[in-house]
């Protein structure tokens, strides 16, 4: 059986026409998915549409979710904390030996005692620094 | 000694008068074409069917040149519009005649995910000339329930048409 190649155009033309047809009534393939290799990553079919995949997400990133709020929760100061604070600024324990804020502000308080006690004797001595010299020319 | 000469010169002179033994020739085909179609599963819901990827297809043909009614095929499948896929395919083909081949096959889809199936068809080729080229048009059915390609364990039909040449290697 031989077959020319005019046959063979109108065999090809008539497939292609068949194609053409089909396309256009049942056809486009955009809307609505049927495989999941029809949706982007990260994402599955379900009922004809694309979803994201509830089995991509890793239980740590759901921990992490859920656990979040508490985390961001817990780095608020609690009120028992700052009241812990405020109590142990107010009563300063007196066992404790490390040197601690508490400690240098009396070192200040000490250090300017001793300025006064300075201050306390030039006034006792009674002698005005800046006198003297005016008393010494007037004297002379 | 002399026994061992007389055996050996009695195999070269049998060697060198044995006519030639005819052996098999393995008969290769091979060709390109390009294809689409229809496709439908039960997760489409607002109509019946929906354009099938369009595909280029490499087909390769084996058989034996003592029976030559009856070969393994084995094709390239890869998708390229919209989505990109690639697949293979392995045929029990039945020639029927000179210009028609019937095929049962397994095909598959292996990447980015995975269809398996079954698939039917048939092979029309048109000859052009006597150097063995020829157009081939073929129309094909497959039924692939299985892979992680589909949701829900959904079953999905192809029903294909894929044109292109093939040519007697």
């Amino acid at each position: 059986m031989r077959i020319s190649s005019s046959f063979a155009l109108v065999l090809l033309f008539a497939a292609g026409l068949a194609w053409s047809v089909s396309a256009a009534s049942c056809a486009s393939i955009g809307s609505g998915c049927i495989r999941n290799s029809d949706c982007s990553s990260g994402q599955i079919c379900l009922a004809s549409t694309c979803q994201i995949d509830p089995g991509s997400i890793e239980p740590e990133e759901a921990g992490d979710a859920e656990a979040s709020p508490l985390a961001e929760s817990s780095a608020l100061p609690s009120p028992i904390d700052s009241s812990d604070d405020a109590h142990e600024a107010a009563i300063p324990d007196p066992s404790v030996t490390v040197p601690s804020p508490d400690a240098k502000s009396s070192d200040v308080s000490s250090e300017a005692a001793d300025a006064a006690d300075v201050a306390d004797a030039v006034d006792a001595a009674d002698v005005p620094s800046e006198s003297r010299p005016l008393d010494a020319t007037t004297g002379d | 000694m002399t026994r061992l000469a007389v055996s050996l010169a009695t195999v070269l002179v049998l060697m060198a008068i044995a006519p030639a033994a005819r052996a098999q020739r393995l008969l290769l085909g091979g060709g390109v074409g390009l294809g689409t179609g229809l496709e439908r599963s039960d997760v489409l819901q607002d109509r019946l069917f929906r354009r099938a990827r369009t595909r280029i297809i490499v087909p390769f043909d084996l058989r034996v040149d003592e029976d030559t009614s009856q070969g393994i095929g084995l094709v390239g499948l890869f998708e390229v519009e919209p989505r990109v896929s690639l697949g293979a395919e392995v045929r029990y083909m039945r020639w029927i005649g000179s210009h028609f081949t019937g095929f049962v096959g397994v095909t598959s889809v292996l990447a980015p995910r995975t269809l398996v199936g079954v698939d039917v068809g048939i092979d029309f080729l048109i000859p052009l000339g006597k150097s063995g080229v020829g157009i081939f048009i073929e129309p094909s059915l497959a039924a692939l329930p299985l892979g992680s390609d589909l949701p829900d364990d959904n079953v999905l039909l192809w029903g294909l048409l894929a044109v292109g040449m093939h040519a007697d290697l």
